[in-house]
């Protein structure tokens, strides 16, 4: 019986801005998801998932408020009433679009909303860009002051690029003063339709750690209540609490269904991968078959395979894999050419330093007689970071 | 810290409020090299006996004649505690 914990649905593919560092590849394709396919996501998924688990259905993957709020109206109206009842929805968007309407259907559908804000104005306005290339700072703020205002609490997704390193204080004091109490960062990366990453050619990993030490330091003095959740995750599974594992590397944790009813797995991103040697990463059409014909697929046999040995690969050889669990078979296909592989920029630059951040944080705070932690001493050297 | 909270306490400072507070001396023991492992650092939680720093899920706090329910750990969704970070 499948039973995904993540369930990204994309109504469509078309998004109205234009990031540099954008890796969908069909962001111009205004095309709908049809109702055909609502029909088959309902009989063929949520009519088949267990009353008792608690998958979390994001909207995604295009900017899915270009899609109409009588489309979403639709949606709902044919897959509420079948998913299990703890059943979670939520949104990720540029906010560009957020009016009135949509607070009402975010309200009457019970669906949480994360928005895509790369922190300060500055560092925002110089890659997220509307298609007439005017910045989208404002917008998006726009849209989060009127989520706040009425009554959501929305998270922040923020990518990160080398020239924000330096400056965490200016990161911190946007999301304090915009009341941002959930924030997620991820990185600009090599994948899809992003055939670059700024991150290449140099290794940043002391600078993101640093950076990650202080935010952290920063909020825990003003006692602001920031939650990073990369190293909110991390800290848990190393304080003893149940987590789930990393649903990237567990074949259908993660169900994607594009547009057109394409159905993929592991990584999300890998809808926007061109690979032929795993048929695009399209292990088959929700119009077409079911899941569990998908699984048969030649394509999806050699991902999993190779899936696996990366995971093996990682087990055997990184300190992190505890909090890791593999890695993100994207990224290592993207960066390495290849999934059955180790450690990737993406890696150290997002789970290592959140790790290594969050235990020099601890040490920091340590007794002075009882700091028998080591931190990286380059780590320590780059920590002029005013705290 | 001091000051009122306005949100869930992050356990990052959970822990960090329960770092300043250890007299014992093994709950911090890593080392750089070290594999991270799940529980490595749950010593820090349960310091003494001290309630206040065991694991716990929700709290209230009580203001006046209100009471906020703090939850530590919420129930939470996937694109809260998943490992995807695209959501």
């Amino acid at each position: 019986m499948i039973d995904p914990r993540l369930i990204i649905l994309q109504p469509t593919a078309y998004c109205n801005i234009n990031c540099s560092y954008c890796y969908l590849r069909h962001r111009d394709d205004k095309r709908l998801m049809s109702r055909e396919v609502v029909e088959a996501l309902r009989d063929k998924i949520f009519c088949r998932l267990p009353p008792q688990s608690a998958p979390t259905v994001v909207w995604h993957a295009g900017e899915p408020t270009t899609a109409p709020v009588e489309w979403y109206e639709y949606a709902y109206s044919r897959l509420l009433d079948v998913a299990p009842h703890r059943t979670g929805f939520a949104m990720q968007s540029n906010g560009i679009a957020i009016n009135e309407r949509w607070i009402e259907l975010f309200r009457r559908t019970n669906t949480n909303v994360s928005l895509s804000i790369d922190g300060p104005q500055r560092f925002h306005d110089a890659r997220r860009r509307t298609r007439n290339d005017k910045p989208t700072w404002k917008l998006a703020t726009k849209a989060l002051k009127r989520l706040q205002g009425a009554g959501f609490d929305p998270s922040v997704i923020t990518v990160l690029h080398p020239d924000g390193l330096e400056w965490p204080e200016d990161y911190y004091a946007f999301y304090r003063d915009h009341g941002i109490t959930q924030i997620s960062f991820s990185i600009d990366e090599l994948e899809g339709a992003n055939t670059t990453s700024s991150f290449a050619g140099r290794d940043f990993k002391t600078a993101m750690t640093a950076f990650l030490v202080a935010m952290l330091e920063r909020a825990y003095r003003d006692d602001y209540p920031l939650n990073i959740r990369e190293i909110e995750r991390i800290a848990q599974r190393l304080a003893g609490v149940e987590l789930s594992e990393n649903e990237q590397v567990e074949p259908w944790a993660a169900l994607v269904v594009a547009v057109d009813g394409s159905v993929s797995t592991f990584s999300p991103e890998f809808m926007e991968v061109r690979a032929p040697a795993y048929d695009n990463f399209v292990f088959g059409n929700i119009l077409d078959g079911n899941l569990e014909d998908f699984a048969q697929a030649p394509a999806f046999l050699r991902a999993d395979r190779e899936v696996a040995q990366g995971i093996a690969a990682c087990k055997k050889s990184c300190r992190y894999f505890a909090v890791c669990g593999g890695g993100s078979p994207v990224n290592k296909l993207s960066e390495k050419g290849d999934m059955a592989v180790t450690e990737t920029d993406f890696c150290r630059l997002t789970t290592q330093t959140s790790a290594d951040a969050l235990l020099h944080f601890l040490a920091h705070h340590a007794p002075r007689s009882n700091k028998i932690m080591t931190p990286d001493p380059d780590l320590t050297r780059a920590s002029t970071l005013g705290v | 810290m001091s000051g009122p909270r306005v949100g869930p306490l992050p356990f990052a400072f959970l822990l960090a409020l329960a770092t300043e507070a250890n007299s014992s001396p093994a709950s911090l023991a890593t080392d750089s090299k070290d594999n991270l492992q799940p529980g490595m650092l749950s010593g820090l939680l349960k310091l003494n006996g001290n309630p206040e720093f065991s694991i716990k899920s929700v709290d209230q706090l009580k203001n006046g004649e209100t009471t906020t329910v703090v939850q530590y750990f919420p129930n939470f969704k996937n694109c809260v505690s998943g490992s995807w970070r695209n959501c």
